[in-house]
């Protein structure tokens, strides 16, 4: 069968594989023929509540089974996913559901009551509830769903969009990554082939589906015929109970997960015989968590890789690279192009460094309803206007060098986007959100390097004429911020901020004497 | 030093802001989402001082940490 949609990958597996387990979550185990089952029948009545192609359907759930049957159905039906990360807070629920028009919001019980009262859902149409729905406008609970049924034989093709992936830029509010059923196969096909992934993997599923990287652990093992082992909770000794339990032999996870795991196996080894290979992607794992993974994890293939939402799974450092190119972003995984370009000198060669540029069918289509925004990542290269004409590339806005293998080194960023465990934090959102308290009059958002976690965020803040109340700002921070973006510092200006040439606040210079102060004050 | 329940829901609603109603003695925390990992770095730091224990790392686990009533388990295990 060829394949060319998501749905496609679960399709290919009936009806050798009906009795195979596709996802197993604790004790639960759904098999290939469950799950279309399940998938189809929720399908059909997507389909009768009016979602058709193109449709925009949000999915708010802690990682679970129905959160996988939720993406296969909306798949199913030609439907856009929208899976929102469940660590973003309501209000950024609510803004992604009214960015791109959400029609159908999956979510559960707490959520679509805190959602209910706050009022952030009156632009979706219909809610469907994992658990009860009593007391829910416009809802049906999960269990109220028929488990059987058909949809309209109609697919979606590869040129759909299939997901519109969240991300934040350096500015402004996050942003719907539109990605293409090809986009996901692609990459489906790419990861497979670097993982070496097979029939008899049994891979963990912890990353958030809101990643293309998250869906990909689905899709990969959907490709070969795997099985999905659901693990909800990211503590180091679930984690590793889990892995032993049943059988896992991947794992793929963000720098801070690995940082916890490795040092949880230094203090507490243990054996784990199924375990075949991880992988890391979004970020950087420190040099000290990398060299105690041969130890913390014998016998075990380390696969780091680096990609972007807007271009994912781009560039892999294969086990064999791991010691002697420690710390390397690796090369190209096939089917890839990535060039490294310096506005002056074109195209970088060994030694050179600029910023990585990524060509081919792993770069999605833009950012939803901000035709602007596209506009600035998402365009042709001069410089390689004589190897491929107009063809638009993507600006990914990491500096990196090449060295003489072709391995890519990561320098910098190119603008101010702070990446935290994983996530990208715009400063502007930051600011924003602080400035909506009402407790200061200035604030500069900004990242700082952290071991374990990349990047974190910090904010330098003053209010002139009275004392900032740095436990409320904290409190709202708290109440208003998804986990990964609260600060973790507060920085207090005394007096006026410096104003730069532009009439704004002079970032940099706040910045840098905030980064001076602390480190004359670490010494 | 036990550390009273009272004081260990407060903490949690008032650091997780969650509401009073929404956290029993055997609500899970973890498991269905309601805290997530990085929670668990404060609520494990939490218990350390004000119940002065100290947990070895096979003992961050849901057994432990999942539900209110299970936490206070684990703590009197401990001092006992």
């Amino acid at each position: 069968m060829v394949l060319y949609t998501l749905y496609d990958l679960v399709e290919r597996n009936l009806p050798e594989l009906a009795e195979k387990p596709a996802v197993v979550l604790g004790n639960t185990e759904v098999t290939y023929g469950e799950l279309a089952r399940r998938a189809e029948a929720l399908a059909a009545w997507l389909h009768d509540r009016g979602i058709g192609r193109g449709d925009r359907v949000a999915i708010y759930l802690h990682k679970s089974i129905e959160e996988v049957i939720a993406t296969f159905a909306v798949a199913r039906i030609g439907a856009i996913i929208v899976n929102v990360s469940y660590q973003r807070t309501m209000r950024q629920l609510d803004y992604v559901v009214r960015d791109c028009q959400v029609r159908l919001l999956f979510t559960d019980r707490r959520s679509a009551i805190i959602a209910q009262k706050a009022g952030a859902l009156s632009s979706v149409q219909h809610v469907v509830v994992v658990g009860t729905s009593d007391g829910i406008a416009n809802a049906t609970a999960w269990d109220d769903v028929p488990q059987s049924g058909e949809a309209p034989s109609s697919r979606p093709v590869d040129a759909d969009l299939a997901s519109l992936h969240y991300t934040s830029g350096s500015t402004g509010m996050p942003k719907g990554v539109m990605t293409t059923h090809l986009n996901l196969l692609d990459g489906t096909y790419r990861v497979a082939d670097y993982l070496r992934n097979c029939a008899e993997d049994r891979i963990l599923g912890l990353v958030s589906l809101s990643a293309p990287w998250g869906l990909l652990q689905i899709t990969t093992m959907f490709l070969k015929g795997g099985t999905v082992v659901l693990q909800p909770v990211a503590i180091p000794a679930e984690i590793v109970r889990t892995i032993i339990a049943k059988n896992v032999t991947g794992m793929a996870a963000f720098p801070v997960t690995w940082i916890d795991v490795v040092a949880y196996l230094q203090q507490e080894p243990a054996r784990m015989p199924s375990l075949r290979y991880i992988t890391s992607s979004g970020g950087k794992i420190p040099l000290p968590a990398l060299e105690a993974m041969p130890k913390a994890l014998p016998g075990v293939h380390v696969y780091l890789t680096y990609g972007l939402t807007e271009a994912f799974r781009s560039t892999v450092l294969p086990p064999d690279r791991f010691r002697d190119k420690m710390g390397s972003l690796g090369r190209p995984c096939r089917n890839v192009d990535v060039f490294v370009i310096d506005p002056v000198k074109g195209v970088c060669g060994p030694g050179e460094q600029g910023e990585l540029i990524h060509r081919g069918t792993l770069v999605t289509k833009g950012y939803w309803g901000d035709p602007e925004a596209t506009a600035q990542s998402f365009r042709p290269c001069e410089a390689l206007r004589p190897l491929i004409g107009d063809e638009i590339v993507h600006y990914s806005g990491d500096i990196v060098r090449i060295d003489d293998e072709g391995f890519l080194w990561f320098v910098e960023r190119a603008d101010s986007v702070i990446k935290c465990s994983g996530y990208r934090v715009s400063p502007t959102e930051v600011e924003d959100i602080v400035h909506r308290s009402r407790l200061v009059n200035h604030v500069v958002a900004f990242g700082v390097e952290d071991d374990a976690l990349g990047q974190v965020v910090h904010i330098a803040v003053s209010a002139e004429d009275r004392d900032v109340d740095v436990n409320g700002l904290m409190q709202f921070c708290r109440h208003n911020m998804p986990t990964f973006m609260i600060p973790q510092k507060v920085h207090i200006w005394e007096g006026r901020m410096p104003i730069a040439g532009t009439g704004k606040i002079d970032r940099c210079a706040v910045v840098d004497a905030c980064l001076n102060k602390d480190r004359k004050a670490n010494h | 030093m036990p550390l009273a329940r009272a004081a260990l829901v407060e903490y949690i609603i008032s650091t997780f802001d969650l509401e009073q109603k929404e956290v029993d003695d055997n609500t899970t925390l973890f498991s269905d989402g309601l805290l997530d990992s990085f929670c668990m770095v404060s609520l494990i730091s939490y218990i350390e001082s004000e119940a002065g224990i100290k947990f070895r790392p096979t003992e961050v686990n849901l057994d432990n940490l999942d539900s209110v009533a299970r936490i206070l388990a684990f703590i009197e295990r401990k001092s006992g």
